[in-house]
């Protein structure tokens, strides 16, 4: 339903019934100009499809960071690994933009994504090294960690502004908003094969996760390779963050918010857990990026700004109801 | 320091020949400066509940650590005449269950879901699991608890809730069930402490070893095949409760004047403080 919406939802003004039918490519409705049918097809389309992708990941690597750091306040956002991530894809993009000129495909499916993921796995490691202890998660390490990875990319990253040219000023100004704009057929591609395959993996580690959230050694006294299992999920969701950067920038508060929702409707466990919090992120953030197209229409809001709306408020809440346990 | 039957083997009783499933050699354990265990030799037997004893402190967890492979000892684990760390991790789990004191779990599922967890290394039907599942909670006495969401239990109940997962995890083991519990009573009430304990005793009689770290005196006393006394790191009493719990080992060991009358009914002995 979101997504008939988002396609047909936009600064143009384009009836409901015109919109579907421009998304049959071989048929041509004299009734619709040309013009309407290329904005749905090669604007709205991409931009619906990667907001249901990024959405999808961002709340399956929230899902599962809550389940390793066995923490409902864990999210990729506010433990620093989007900034980690971020920072990866500005160096990626400032100090390889001379090789990007001439090869733009091979920086997206390349460079970017790969820097982005490394600089998210290295903040994972981080974060769980400095907030994991023999007794649990300490929540208060976890979050002030993602304080302190935040503030090293954010001044990196202001650092960076001054060494890039003009085009990679602007690729930069996205990670910090996040926005979902710079849909095109190639990021559709990666973001889908991220999704995909985030999904069946993290569907293979659902009990364990479910195990996982006993303690570690409880998990490991049940058969639980612990070490590996904590090894793939935190590359697993690095990589999944990497992906959701690269492409549409910092989006917060999406890996958040939908784990909670899941937990409400379904109950904690994974089996069933993971598969809700995709198609709630999907359909989040598809809500998020109408709102930020309809808001300031005809302009477009970063639809970072529309999350945080939504997410900051939400963090706030949680930290209320979980006072006195910190 | 008290010494009184520093020979384990000697004071091991049964079949001589019965092949031991869980042996300790020359266990050292240190945390800093601190030494936890020191020197020790143990063995553990199939048919054998034995219940350690010993004041705070004095290396009774360590030595379940050890068992469990938690803590980095120097010394050797032998688990079924294997060294524990060529144990792999899976196949050990299926003889081996660990009820901890505590648990990390916050999250909010419910009491059966706990209890299923027990069932991860196991290859279950749907049908089989439900049954294993109803049966320990029925065992444990929190069938009625089963839909209760898990962080609103009282510590016995949690206590409880893990018991029955861990049965669960043991569902399959036939015989060669080993199972560790770290004072498995300290949050229950008296039925239930009896309960627990019983069903530890079931388990024994029925070929497991069971290992079970415990304060109170008069329930090992009255449960125990063996019972080890630990202080400071060493074993100073090793054999049955008849053996173990009389008034000079107690004071010497608790520094607490006793005294040791013998149970009218069941002939087991009494510790009076």
């Amino acid at each position: 339903m979101a997504t008939v919406a988002s396609i047909s939802v936009g600064p143009m003004d384009i009836s409901l019934s015109d919109s579907l039918l421009s998304l049959i490519p071989t048929l041509e409705f004299d009734h619709i100009p040309n013009h309407i049918s290329m904005v749905i097809q090669q604007v709205r389309l991409p931009r619906t499809l990667l907001a249901i992708a990024v959405g999808g990941v961002l709340a399956l690597c929230g899902t599962v960071m809550q389940g390793l750091f066995r923490n409902p306040l864990a999210d990729p956002g506010i433990i620093g690994v989007s900034s980690g991530a971020a920072l990866g894809a500005a160096i990626a993009i400032v100090f390889f933009s001379s090789i990007s000129a001439s090869f733009p495909t091979l920086l997206l499916f390349g460079t970017v994504p790969f820097f982005a993921f490394l600089g998210g796995a290295i903040t994972t490691i981080v974060v769980y090294k400095l907030g994991t202890g023999k007794n649990g998660t300490s929540v208060t390490m976890m979050l002030l960690a993602g304080v302190a990875i935040g503030a090293i990319s954010g001044a990196m990253l202001g650092l960076l502004n001054y060494y890039a040219d003009d085009q990679a000023l602007r690729d930069l100004s996205l990670w910090t908003m996040g926005s979902l704009a710079g849909a095109s057929n190639n990021s559709l591609w990666l973001a889908f094969a991220a999704l995909i395959s985030l999904f069946l993996l993290f569907r293979r580690d659902a009990n364990k996760l479910n195990a996982l959230l006993l303690g570690e050694s409880e998990a490991k006294h049940l058969g639980i390779n612990v070490q590996t299992l904590k090894r793939r999920l935190i590359i697993l969701t690095a990589a999944g963050v990497g992906v959701t950067v690269s492409l549409a920038g910092m989006i917060g508060f999406i890996g958040l918010i939908v784990p909670h929702l899941g937990r409400m409707l379904i109950g904690p466990n994974h089996q069933t857990l993971l598969p809700i919090s995709m198609l709630l992120g999907a359909t989040l953030l598809l809500i998020s990026d109408m709102l930020a197209r309809t808001i300031v229409a005809p302009l477009d809001m970063p639809v970072g700004i529309v999350t945080a709306i939504l997410g900051a408020p939400f963090f706030l809440w949680l930290l209320i109801k979980q006072k006195g346990k910190l | 320091m008290f010494n009184f039957f520093k020979s384990p083997a000697a004071m091991t009783q049964g079949d001589s020949t019965t092949k031991s499933v869980i042996s300790l050699r020359a266990i050292h354990l240190q945390f800093a400066a601190h030494k936890l265990l020191n020197n020790i030799d143990l063995d553990f037997y199939r048919d054998e509940l034995t219940i350690l004893l010993g004041p705070n402190g004095t290396g009774k967890s360590s030595l379940l650590k050890t068992i469990s492979n938690e803590v980095a000892f120097q010394g050797d684990c032998y688990f079924y005449g294997k060294l524990m760390k060529h144990w792999d991790q899976q196949a050990m789990a299926k003889h081996l269950a660990i009820l901890p004191q505590h648990s990390q779990l916050t999250f909010n599922f419910c009491v059966q879901e706990v209890v299923a967890l027990g069932a991860l290394n196991l290859t279950l039907s749907r049908q089989q699991l439900d049954l294993t599942v109803i049966e320990n909670m029925q065992k444990t006495d929190i069938q009625h608890l089963a839909q209760r969401s898990y962080p609103s239990l009282s510590g016995g109940e949690k206590q409880r809730v893990h018991l029955a997962r861990v049965l669960t995890q043991l569902t399959n083991s036939g015989e060669q069930k080993v199972l560790l519990m770290d004072e498995p009573t300290s949050a229950l009430d008296i039925q239930h402490q009896h309960r627990t304990l019983q069903l530890a005793k079931d388990i024994a009689q029925n070929g497991g070893t069971v290992i079970v770290v415990l304060h109170d005196l008069n329930l090992a006393a009255q449960y125990a095949d063996r019972i080890v006394i630990l202080n400071n790191g060493e074993i100073v009493a090793n054999g049955s409760p008849a053996e173990v719990i009389r008034a000079d080992v107690i004071e010497a060991v608790y520094k607490h004047p006793v005294e040791i009358i013998t149970h009218p009914q069941t002939g087991h002995p009494v510790v009076l403080s």
